[in-house]
């Protein structure tokens, strides 16, 4: 989508003079393709935009951004139950009533052919920041000083209960013929299995919203309390860089990363059992066909238990971001894990090292915080300290949370909801399980209801081809949404982004703003881009456009990976990669700190690095500076 | 004769700060600075030593020349010690080193040129005072420095300038006002290799703008070091953050003059046309300009202000450390090294500080 035609006249203080300044359209005003036509009737009424007259007023007074750090595609209708949905209230709570951040009240969402944008609602009224200032002091700090109780003793235990519970829920693989004889005997009413449907179902999606309550409980708090620590450091050390700043947090023993370890810890032990272990790991057969061969041997065995060990929770891993039903996960699709297997035995046969060295980043992460240390006078001294005491207490949140909600707590809850697929299609209403994702979550109790209500009509009752026909049609929209490129930006942007929030965790500043509007409007000069130097080192290599999960194996040896975002089910590849540039994400966002945590040199937020650079060009990243070079095209075109 | 060195090369573990009596304040910072860590090399040279002094003075009765010629002067006439201090430094400087000191001097000069035998080899000759500390050091020999020496003749003559120096008359009236003996007062002398620098200037240990400490400040132009120390161009000048060796501020400079050696000096000259806007340092030279400042702040313990100088002939390329004295601006031991911020704060919790921030 190009930048509207229409400007708005800006007054220039000092000059008084007008300057034209571009906008972004407006969410009425933009063009979609005729094959998304009935998109809105997807998703739940309260995402779709102009509404009303009042509400399209409102919201043309906002300035909306497309959430591309939580995905960059379009997110299916059910998956909004676990991200827009569970967002719209968890997020803006948090902030607005639970820890009463001053002046972030909340976030509003909407949402365009499946596509997520965000708006910040800001407190600017004195007294309401004052009332916040003091309800966020006495509850953020009870916070951070008991963060090792309340994570360990609360949290990790609650949201494994919350996946041990979905786990449990019982879900017929087909209603009975005939109710079963206890039905009769204990007296417990006419149809309990399809009450027990319909009741399991909606515990599912309380549960669902229970786990994303719990996602950002301590998230905004670990944000800011990395923000603090940025800011005494940038007090104490007039231009230090993001990317010092960013050395002293890293190396962060996160759960996040786990995964990547426990394949690590896999790969020797394949090594070092010997036998035929390491042949079928690295043969190209399917992960079925190595499971078989592996079973065949004793040495095989002994590594198939430990893999199986492994699996849970670790092998949770969604593939992609953790937002798309349909992208899977490593438990349901053991090819990534294989795959990543294949090449750690042979970086391993070959004395190349496996990647992400822990104690030496740790180590040389120790080295850095004493130096700056030392050139600090004790009282200085014992403010930094403070200040990254809280920091790295609390910091390892923003990463563990992932793996447990995202990865772990998404997979159990798409597995659970195929479930109820199959139920469906076992009943007739729909082709295959995974069409249920293409329906809401109301959608989707009514569709469970009716599969009660068709059952309980009898043998030989009529089956409605109505949600089938609606899942066909919706299929064609949601694949033709994946082909559309959104606008970056909806409406009028503020002369500067102020919000810290907004600035750390999607990369949203002046600057960003200002180079989409040029880029959507000339796009003349393409062989530069800018994003955040999140991950030190210079390096040039040929670039690898990646903008699928499924794909991340085509990475070569040496390459640069370009990717929309990069996150932690990538890092098994990462020792591969040279340089990383993303599309999306500021200087704390998920794909800066696994970029760091590689020791991976990273240009993070460029906005556009995968439609500006092919595989195959020659391209040069500054993980300092930010800056990126398109040195030669792999085409000319 | 004790084991007390003649002349001891500024790399020997012995020239350090602790041997001040023998090779003086000068070259004992200099065999100091070589102790800072491997990289820190300041241009290779000896120190003629105390000892070598007084060997001297006693092999050839100087001593006790020089002894009497002050017990007939009237101390309150300027004109008598005028003529003195004229006569002892005239017989100074035409005494010849006995034998054994010669060799010696020879021995020591043979090694320095080893150091590098394919160019001539010209040396500084200063004299180096065993009493720099004290509020007024020149009663202890003026800071007399003799440059572009070649020949081995003349090393020998300027080594004896410099001592001579010991008996201006100001030096001997103020040991006469304040109580010094004349013969407990000695000289040492430095012979030090000239550097050719390609380029030079001088670097703080820590941000001069706002003593921020974890950042080295280097100022650089082209050829010797006296346009940036004397302020008469405004030079290169680059911030690097110690911890990462990230260059977080650079800002290059129209470098209009630079000073080069002369055979009598040293001269200004115009900058060529081509070099004018080049940095006159590269990346990697700046990250190696900033280990030696941070191993010579270490070995100091307290922020430094170091001159220094890059050497480069054909594929030869070296850093030399030239002096590096304790930064004063900042250096003060009961205010805060980090001033940008209020001191007297106590920490704030977390939270407070958040509130802070936010808005």
């Amino acid at each position: 989508m190009g930048v509207d035609d229409s400007t708005t006249a800006v007054e220039d203080g000092d000059q008084r003079e007008c300057v034209e300044r571009n906008r972004f359209p407006h969410a009425g005003e933009l063009e979609l393709p005729d094959e998304l036509a009935g998109w809105e009737k997807m998703y739940p009424e309260f995402f779709l935009f102009e509404l009303s007259d009042d509400r399209r007023d409102y919201e043309q007074d906002q300035f909306w951004f497309w959430d591309k750090k939580d995905s960059t595609e379009p997110i299916m209708p059910w998956d909004m139950t676990i991200s827009a949905q569970a967002w719209q209230i968890a997020m803006a709570q948090n902030t607005s009533r639970v820890f009463a951040i001053p002046p972030s009240m909340s976030v509003d969402i909407r949402v365009v052919a499946g596509y997520v944008y965000f708006s910040g609602i800001q407190v600017t009224d004195d007294e309401l920041l004052q009332e916040r200032a003091e309800i966020f002091e006495e509850r953020s700090e009870y916070y951070y000083e008991n963060y090792d109780a309340l994570y360990n003793g609360t949290w990790l235990p609650a949201v494994k209960e919350i996946g041990n519970e979905i786990q449990s829920l019982a879900v017929p693989e087909k209603l009975p013929d005939y109710v079963s004889e206890d039905v009769i005997t204990e007296a417990k009413g006419q149809s309990t299995q399809t009450l027990q449907v319909i009741q399991n179902y909606n515990r599912l999606t309380e549960l669902a919203l229970e786990g994303w309550q719990r996602h950002f409980e301590f998230l905004y708090l670990a944000y800011l309390a990395y923000m603090q620590f940025t800011e005494t450091s940038r007090d104490l050390f007039p231009d230090i860089s993001d990317d010092a700043i960013g050395k002293m947090v890293s190396a962060v023993e996160a759960d996040v990363f786990r995964p990547d370890q426990e394949l690590d810890k896999l790969a020797r032990k394949a090594v070092e059992l010997g036998g035929d272990v390491p042949a079928i790991l690295k043969s190209d057969l399917k992960p079925d066909e190595k499971i078989e061969q592996l079973r065949a041997s004793e040495t095989g065995q002994a590594f198939m238990d430990l893999f199986e060990e492994a699996k849970d929770p670790w092998f949770y891993m969604t593939y992609g971001d953790g937002f798309h039903s349909y992208k899977g996960s490593w438990i349901d699709d053991l090819a990534a894990p294989f795959n990543h297997l294949q090449t750690k035995v042979e970086r391993l046969e070959s004395g190349d090292s496996l990647g992400r060295d822990f104690d030496k980043l740790q180590a040389e992460r120790d080295a850095i915080v004493d130096e700056y240390r030392q050139y600090l006078n004790p009282d200085d001294r014992e403010q930094f300290d403070h200040a990254y005491e809280t920091c790295m207490s609390i910091y390892e949140y923003a990463e563990n949370h992932q793996f447990w909600i995202e990865n772990w707590l998404h997979t159990i809850v798409f597995r659970k909801m195929r479930e109820f697929g199959e139920l469906v299609v076992t009943h007739g209403l729909l082709e295959e399980p995974d069409d249920i994702f293409l329906f809401d979550r109301f959608e989707v109790a009514q569709l469970l209801e009716e599969t009660c209500e068709t059952w309980a009509l009898g043998e030989g009752a009529f089956v409605t081809e109505r949600w089938k026909d609606r899942a066909a049609n919706r299929r064609e929209i949601f694949e033709a949404a994946r082909e559309w490129d959104p606008s970056p930006a909806l409406g009028e942007p503020p002369e500067t982004v102020s919000d810290p929030l907004m600035q750390m965790l999607w990369g949203i500043t002046t600057e960003k703003i200002n180079d989409w509007l040029d880029v959507e409007s000339d796009n003349d000069d393409e062989s530069r881009l800018d994003g955040f130097g999140s991950s030190s080192g210079q390096v040039e290599g040929r670039a690898r456009v990646v903008t699928d999960a499924k794909d991340i194996s085509e990475l070569a040896e040496d390459e640069i990976l370009v990717a929309p975002l990069t996150d932690p089910a990538w890092a098994p590849v990462f020792p591969r990669a040279k340089g990383a540039i993303t599309d999306d994400g500021g200087i704390t966002s998920h794909a800066a700190i696994v970029c760091r945590e590689y020791g991976l040199p990273a240009v993070t937020g460029t906005g556009h690095a995968t439609s500006v650079i092919e595989t195959g060009d020659l391209v040069r990243l500054d993980g300092q500076s930010g800056e990126v070079e398109i040195l030669e095209k792999a085409t000319q075109s | 004769m004790s084991d007390t060195p003649y002349t001891l090369h500024f790399d020997a573990e012995e020239c350090n700060k602790q041997r001040v009596q023998l090779v003086g304040g000068k070259n004992a910072s200099l065999g100091e600075l070589m102790a800072a860590g491997d990289a820190v090399q300041v241009p290779p040279g000896f120190a003629v030593t105390t000892a070598f002094y007084e060997a001297f003075l006693d092999d050839q009765n100087l001593g006790e020349y020089i002894e009497d010629r002050l017990a007939e002067v009237d101390f309150d006439d300027d004109t008598a010690v005028a003529m003195a201090s004229e006569e002892i430094r005239t017989r100074i400087q035409d005494a010849s080193f006995p034998v054994f000191l010669d060799a010696e001097l020879e021995a020591a000069w043979g090694r320095l040129r080893e150091t590098n035998p394919s160019t001539e080899l010209q040396v500084a000759v200063r004299s180096s005072a065993t009493a720099e500390d004290l509020p007024d050091a020149s009663f202890a020999g003026q800071q007399d420095t003799y440059l572009n020496v070649s020949e081995l003749e003349q090393v020998k003559q300027r080594t004896k300038d410099c001592m001579a120096s010991l008996f201006t008359a100001r030096a001997i009236t103020y040991r006469e006002e304040n109580g010094f003996a004349h013969d407990e007062v000695l000289i040492s002398v430095g012979i030090q290799k000239m550097v050719e620098a390609r380029s030079s200037g001088v670097m703080f240990t820590l941000n001069p703008a706002n003593g921020d400490r974890s950042k080295v400040r280097i100022e650089s132009n082209w050829g010797l070091g006296e346009s940036v120390v004397s302020g008469k161009v405004t030079p290169d000048s680059f911030l690097v953050d110690k911890p990462v060796y990230k260059i977080v501020d650079r800002n290059i400079t129209e470098k209009k003059v630079m000073t080069v050696p002369t055979d009598t000096g040293i001269e200004e000259l115009s900058v060529d046309e081509e070099r004018k806007d080049v940095p006159s340092l590269t990346a990697n030279e700046i990250i190696d300009l900033t280990d030696i400042a941070k191993d010579i702040e270490q070995h100091y313990g307290e922020p430094q202000d170091i001159e220094w100088a890059i050497a480069e002939t054909n594929d030869e390329k070296q850093i030399y450390v030239l002096q590096s004295r304790p930064e004063t601006t900042w250096n003060t031991d009961n205010e805060s090294a980090s001033p940008q911020i209020d001191s007297g704060r106590k920490t704030q919790s977390t939270a407070a500080s958040i509130l802070d921030r936010l808005y």
